[in-house]
């Protein structure tokens, strides 16, 4: 790995990981193996759990923080601990494995800093969730749920086992969830959950933890952090990636942060003590030794020579310090821990054990702390930024997008998707990355800045993600290239990436379909390193590959970050759409903009089968697709102030054509009735403003109304028969056949 | 949809001894396949225990995958049961080649699945069974 000087070295950051003031004290509770029928489950489950708390909760209100472990066994025999079981709940002669008890160790440390850390036991959905299509995920969001709702009446009427002890103790506005594992997808659908019911729990941070990512669900609204290991021996494909890079730009008013850490040399299963080799008396394995082998690969097997594991120790001091720096920061509001997550701190805290070449953050910056420089995402973006400025490259030996699924092609680093954790599928988007290769230290990769954007004096770092494409990488060269700015009158100020992040290290492993992994990573630079360049004129920001005579790299997420200057007012854009019969699609703009702004528009559907009427710049465009399918599509708005500046804004999402179908499938939650009708319509499951509109079988649109408190009334004009009934939401639409009978 | 477990689950217990890894068993079977109520149930077993993790155990017959499935046992015989829509199952061919996978197949796992390979390099985590033989139906 690189081992370097860096340009910015580590700030007076306090080290979250350390213990707090409060002495902690432990409880657990068990209302019984049988003790909730969550809806979608087909068993029972258990109450069960333990409770990390501030001796004498002196000071309560606390927050609360709450755990949710993943998928392991669930008993064990009593008399010969070797044998474990998959079974709810436990028969005579055997007792349950505490997974729950596995993070103790982090508990611990929440608590003395003035948190409740409740975790949750999850056995019964364990025993029988590969039954169930959704793999237990709604299960586990209800057991959550229902955790958090015994844990609001111990906090306020109290209750069994603790009688009065926690009434008033707890702050059930400030609540942060971690989920491991298949938990951590749990507590993905738990947070949507929660929101969905009006978020009677504030939910104000999520980690997930080598997360299971089965359904793609995305959440918005609310601090993420996923953590990946790098030597992951059961989740493979990282596939938590996919809950920070669907979520960056899926929803036009989501203004949180989103984080994620790459662990090198971190397994699946030593974040749980229970789950861990020596910790437990039962059930214990290295899942990285048994997927990789003990002395096979050079960076992932613990017992091959000069291998890169980190032991169980310093993976659960890694986790310890920067979940605990996240929570605190987003839950405990202590912005104190915000270099160390924002990458402003990029040494490691040292309680964390570990140095920068062995973890790696990324940070997605909230939409009014980034302005975005160029997504890199889309293949529009090779010719004009989202700031809708040129984009050029002299000599490079190939610029292109890939790896965002559905019609993107692949980046073909590797046949094996568990290698490019990012990339996404026919069926599934992914991270949209532009790859570049060079060969000549004269080759360059440019964005222009139009001039509403020039002036970056309110900015503070520039900031991508990046990762060496190591197909068409020299084995084990690690890269490096200069970021370049130009003003308006020419001159330039260079940095090296180097000289701020190990992000282009050459990705380590060679086990076979498994490793190396092309994993994305930020790097920030602060533009107060760029000295003598006029930064209220910056024309350019240029990538020069001075550095090395040749590589391969993937870069996305361009921007600027910090205190955001605002000479665009508000550029928002944000569309619906309408899907009717044969793949025809009726889409509308509902961006908005400063009073006396005129406004552009430029569509690309991601339907590349469709030619040149893939793209349209009308405000209201209708588009027949190729096929069925889930088509990306892009809407780019310019904004025409009244001062001569154009501002831009870009929104994408993800359409859903099913085939001889009309409904898209992701709103399936929005009912209307009755069905039939008479005068009025109910529209449940709404959670914005939305459009009704109704067409007759010819297709003709013969109502198009706003949907006032969830109800819209029939006009007398209408007579009965068989209708679409389409509702249009920012968030797609849905639509079903309907019956008006008069 | 999910299958209705209420009973197999508090009735079937699954024990293993000494895991030591996500790897597969090698020596699994398909013991039997027989209708169940509206479903087809396909139980594999094997001699040494079926790993607990985050992944999902995939069956595949021919170009289907079928991935819901129930662990149990009976005393030292350790078994999934994959769970196959009756109208999936009339849709199977005759004695097709049959894997088990511990998650999404890799590339090359896919490969050899695709052509049928028996012999080929499946990695730890994916298996052949056999062939998958249609039995006459029965309840």
């Amino acid at each position: 790995m690189l081992l370097q000087q860096y340009a910015v070295q580590a700030q007076s950051s306090p080290d979250p990981g350390l213990m707090g003031a409060y002495a902690v004290s432990k409880d657990t509770f068990d209302l019984g193996d049988l003790a909730y029928k969550p809806d979608s489950f087909p068993n029972k489950v258990e109450l069960r759990g333990s409770v990390h708390y501030p001796t004498g909760l002196i000071g309560a209100p606390f927050p609360v923080i709450v755990l949710l472990h993943g998928r392991h066994s669930t008993v064990y025999k009593t008399s010969a601990p070797g044998t474990t079981g998959l079974s709810w709940p436990p028969p005579v002669g055997y007792q349950s494995i505490t997974s729950f008890e596995g993070y103790d160790y982090f508990a611990r440390t929440m608590a003395s800093h003035g948190y409740i850390v409740i975790s949750v036991s999850c056995n019964a959905i364990n025993a029988a969730d590969n039954s169930l299509a959704d793999r237990g995920m709604n299960a586990r969001a209800q057991l959550m749920q229902k955790q958090l709702d015994l844990w609001k009446d111990y906090n306020t009427i109290g209750g069994v086992p603790f009688g009065t002890k926690f009434v008033g103790k707890l702050d059930m506005t400030r609540i942060g969830t971690m989920g491991h594992s298949r938990g951590g997808e749990g507590v993905i659908f738990h947070a949507l959950l929660n929101q969905s019911l009006g978020s009677p729990y504030g939910i104000k941070a999520v980690i997930t933890l080598a997360p299971v990512d089965f359904s793609r669900k995305v959440m918005n609204r609310i601090p993420l952090m996923n953590i990946a290991p790098y030597c992951d021996g059961d989740v493979v494909g990282l596939s938590g990636v996919h809950f920070y890079d669907d979520a960056r730009y899926n929803d036009s008013a989501d203004n949180t942060a989103k984080h994620s850490v790459l662990i090198m040399g971190a397994n699946h299963n030593f974040f749980n003590t229970v789950w861990t080799p020596g910790s437990y008396i039962a059930g214990t394995s290295d899942d990285a030794d048994g997927l990789f082998g003990a002395t096979t690969d050079p960076f992932c097997s613990s017992k091959k020579t000069g291998n890169g594991r980190i032991d169980t120790g310093k993976q659960k001091a890694a986790f310890n310090a920067y979940g605990a720096a996240f929570f605190r920061r987003y839950v405990g509001g202590d912005t104190v821990f915000a270099p160390i997550l924002e990458l402003d701190d990029i040494i490691p805290p040292a309680s964390s054990l570990l140095d920068t070449t062995q973890v790696f953050v990324s940070y997605h910056a909230p939409k009014t702390k980034r302005k975005d420089i160029n997504r890199a995402d889309t293949t529009a973006n090779l010719l004009v930024n989202t700031m809708g400025a040129n984009v050029t490259q002299l000599g490079l030996t190939s610029l292109s997008v890939c790896g965002g699924g559905l019609s993107m092609p692949l980046c073909n680093i590797s046949t094996s998707a568990t290698k490019e954790p990012h990339r996404g599928s026919t069926t599934q988007i992914g991270l949209g990355q532009t790859a570049m290769r060079w060969n000549d230290t004269s080759d360059y990769y440019q964005n222009e800045l139009p001039e509403a954007y020039q002036n970056v004096t309110g900015y503070k770092s520039l900031m991508l993600r990046t990762a060496v494409n190591y197909k068409e990488t020299k084995a084990n060269q690690h890269l490096d290239f200069t970021v370049q700015l130009i003003d308006s009158m020419g001159k330039m100020s260079s940095q090296r990436i180097n000289q701020y992040s190990a992000a282009l290290f050459y990705q380590r492993g060679t086990a076979t379909n498994y490793l190396p992994k092309a994993l994305f990573n930020s790097v920030k630079i602060p533009l107060t390193a760029f000295k003598g360049v006029n930064q209220t004129k910056l024309k350019y920001i240029r990538y020069v590959f001075n550095q090395l005579d040749s590589g391969s790299l993937l870069v996305s997420d361009m921007s600027l970050v910090g205190i955001v200057p605002n000479p665009c007012g508000q550029v928002h854009a944000q569309f619906s759409d309408s899907i009717g019969k044969a793949y025809f699609v009726q889409f509308r703009d509902s961006s908005y903009a400063n009073l006396g702004d005129s406004l552009a528009w430029q569509w690309h559907f991601g339907d590349p089968a469709s030619g040149i009427y893939n793209q349209s710049d009308s405000s209201a465009p209708s588009h027949v697709f190729s096929t069925s399918g889930a088509f990306y599509v892009c809407l780019y708005v310019s904004a025409y102030r009244s001062n001569g500046l154009v501002c831009t804004d870009t929104f994408c999402r993800t359409v859903n054509l099913m085939p001889n179908s009309i409904h898209d499938p992701s709103l399936s939650y929005i009912k209307i009735s009755p069905n039939p009708a008479q005068d009025n319509l109910y529209v449940s499951g709404l959670s914005s403003d939305a459009v009704l509109e109704l067409r007759n079988m010819c297709g003709q649109l013969v109502l198009h109304t706003n949907i006032i408190q969830s109800m819209v009334t029939l006009p007398q004009s209408l007579s009965s028969g068989m209708y679409f009934a389409t509702v249009i939401t920012d968030q797609g639409s849905s639509s079903q056949k309907l019956m008006l009978m008069r | 949809m999910g299958y209705k477990t209420n009973s197999i689950i508090f009735l079937f217990l699954f024990f293993s001894v000494n895991v030591k890894g996500q790897a597969l068993p090698d020596k699994i079977t398909i013991a039997s396949v027989k209708q169940h109520n509206s479903v087809m149930e396909c139980r594999l077993a094997s001699p040494s225990p079926f790993y607990v993790g985050a992944q999902v155990y995939v069956l595949h017959v021919a170009s289907q995958q079928f991935d819901l499935s129930l662990q149990e046992d009976s005393d030292s015989v350790h078994v999934l049961t994959f769970i196959i829509p009756l109208s999936q199952y009339a849709t199977l061919p005759n004695m097709a080649a049959a894997y088990l996978s511990y998650g999404s197949l890799t590339e090359e796992q896919q490969y050899s699945v695709d052509h049928a390979l028996s012999n080929a390099f499946l990695g730890k985590t994916c298996r052949y069974l056999g062939v998958f033989t249609k039995p006459t139906m029965s309840k």
